[in-house]
């Protein structure tokens, strides 16, 4: 995709963000777009990749810079007004609630709207089987891909436009982390944009349409997925691979 | 079994049943809100005073029920609302805000009220002799008991059949994901508060109809509650219902066989548990 189509169509739009954690400044500007298109976020551990998706997210309010969501500031806005935005959020480690269900992770946030083609849980399940067999117990009961699984779907039922997944490959099986691939592809097909923060360059190369490299708290590259990840020299530069 | 250890028995569910009004107003509040709400034994007490005033004026006891708890729940949500909600997630302010406001109520309720103990007036008709099994005892203490039992009941149904429950549960669990997934935390908060409110100023018109009500007492009542959630497990709806019945039994034995020693003994059990399970009996690692 040429730069011109990508900053035409950017709905997500990041610059310069400044994020602080007490006293430690962790995002010292931060700048990205994401466009109708799975943009992944690629960095060593500690570069503030986590506390990019949360800044975004409102959970730790971002102290200077700007990020507009379809032309609406979000940097002052609390996290649930951006996820009624349209922003489904999947968190690093997934945090799933131990003292809900299956189902009532699905239903704790969807609010039927009587549409055609919302996601809402009976959808979730199609796209999901295994969680189907299971939805009584506990989502901290079931295996780490199937968690994984149940924290895309609880980010699904809100319907969102875009979904921040925070490092959906940690701690996850090589098959469980195809599911998960799997899964991201199914979403690009119903036109769900992806903002994908990845250790695991293999997610991103399957999946990133464009790719970001944080350094220290600033976002210092981009490129098509494809010239960076085929660049070795890049590669041992920024990621040490 | 004696007559006289059944009587301690009934006695001791009486107990429980105020015990665990108390107790689980002040649990839900910590479970979700981690909150320590040092003014629920005053909360207690000005809904027990609001509903001697209710029984003083109309001799409507139901009533008197009604305005003790409602009055409290409105309480509750003005000081959630305007002061708590600002200082959130700082314990140390959050603590002195809920110490000053007991404070506060303590001496309001001097001003308004009598300087020395008083009883709610229980009506004839809600206080028939019931014999059941030839052991006679008070009716109202019965329904002391059935009205603990409809509150545990509906309590139990909003926490597991209700999307406030779901989202208070998930809350407990985890508050920053739920927000992120667009629910509006500060609204479930409230709610929350102003239910504990709710129970707090029943259990006042309740403790207030069996006991009595006197100055100071909000400290008493302030303890007995830490001791039950201490117990039961913060947060913990069972742990609630299974150490009011514990510390019930408890008091009621202690009074008839060791009267100087009954307020001490209730602290056995609590001393177990910290020392033993310091999440409470059915409570969870915080």
């Amino acid at each position: 995709m040429s730069e011109s189509i990508r900053n035409h169509q950017a709905s997500l739009e990041i610059s310069d963000l400044q994020t602080y954690y007490g006293n430690s400044h962790i995002l010292q500007g931060c700048s990205l777009k994401v466009g109708k298109e799975c943009v992944a976020v690629l960095g060593r551990n500690g570069m503030g990749k986590t506390t990019l998706m949360r800044s975004i997210m409102g959970l730790i309010p971002p102290e200077g810079g700007s990020i507009r969501w379809q032309n609406i500031e979000l940097s002052k806005k609390e996290p649930f007004e951006i996820a009624k935005l349209g922003i489904g959020y999947v968190p690093q480690g997934r945090r799933l609630f131990p003292s809900l269900s299956v189902d009532e992770h699905l239903s704790l946030t969807y609010r039927k709207t009587g549409q055609e083609g919302t996601w809402d849980p009976a959808r979730v399940y199609a796209l999901f089987p295994e969680l189907a067999n299971r939805r009584k117990i506990s989502g901290t009961r079931l295996s780490g891909g199937e968690q994984q699984m149940l924290a895309i779907g609880r980010a699904l039922v809100i319907n969102p436009s875009i979904i921040l997944l925070d490092e959906p490959s940690e701690g996850l099986s090589p098959i469980a982390v195809d599911l998960v691939i799997d899964t991201c592809r199914k979403l690009r097909k119903e036109n769900i944009s992806i903002l994908l923060v990845e250790q695991n360059i293999h997610v991103a190369e399957a999946l990133a349409d464009h790719v970001y490299i944080m350094l220290s708290g600033k976002t210092v590259f981009d490129s098509e997925a494809n010239k960076f990840l085929e660049n070795l020299e890049l590669r041992e530069k920024y990621l040490g691979l | 079994m004696e007559l006289k250890y059944i009587i301690l028995i009934l006695n001791g569910l009486t107990q429980s049943a105020i015990l665990f009004v108390l107790g689980s107003g002040l649990t839900l509040a910590f479970g979700l809100m981690r909150v320590v709400n040092l003014s629920h034994g005053a909360f207690y007490m000005l809904g027990g005073y609001l509903g001697w005033s209710v029984v003083k004026a109309t001799g409507n006891w139901p009533l008197a029920l009604l305005v003790g708890g409602l009055s409290i729940a409105l309480l509750g949500f003005l000081f959630e609302k305007t002061m708590l909600g600002r200082v959130r997630g700082n314990d140390l302010p959050e603590t002195l805000l809920t110490v000053a406001l007991s404070m506060i109520i303590a001496d309001v309720c001097l001003v308004f009220w009598a300087r020395t103990a008083i009883t709610l007036n229980v009506p004839q008709y809600l206080n028939p002799t019931i014999t059941i099994l030839g052991v006679t005892y008070p009716g109202f203490r019965y329904l002391m008991m059935v009205i603990s039992i409809l509150i545990a009941v509906s309590l139990w149904f909003i926490l597991y059949k209700t999307n406030l429950g779901k989202a208070v549960r998930a809350g407990v669990d985890d508050r920053e994901t739920v927000s992120a997934l667009g629910i509006n935390i500060n609204k479930i908060y409230t709610s929350v508060f102003m239910l504990s409110g709710l129970l707090a100023g029943l259990a006042g018109v309740l403790g207030g109809s069996y006991l009595q009500l006197s100055p100071g007492g909000d400290t008493t009542i302030l303890t007995l509650s830490l001791v039950v959630i201490i117990v039961g497990g913060m947060g913990s709806l069972l742990g609630a219902v299974i150490s009011s019945l514990i510390l019930g039994q408890i008091m009621s034995f202690g009074l008839a066989f060791a009267p100087q020693y009954s307020y001490f003994l209730i602290f056995i059990p609590m001393a177990l548990v910290l020392a033993l399970r310091p999440q409470g009996l059915f409570g969870r690692q915080i």
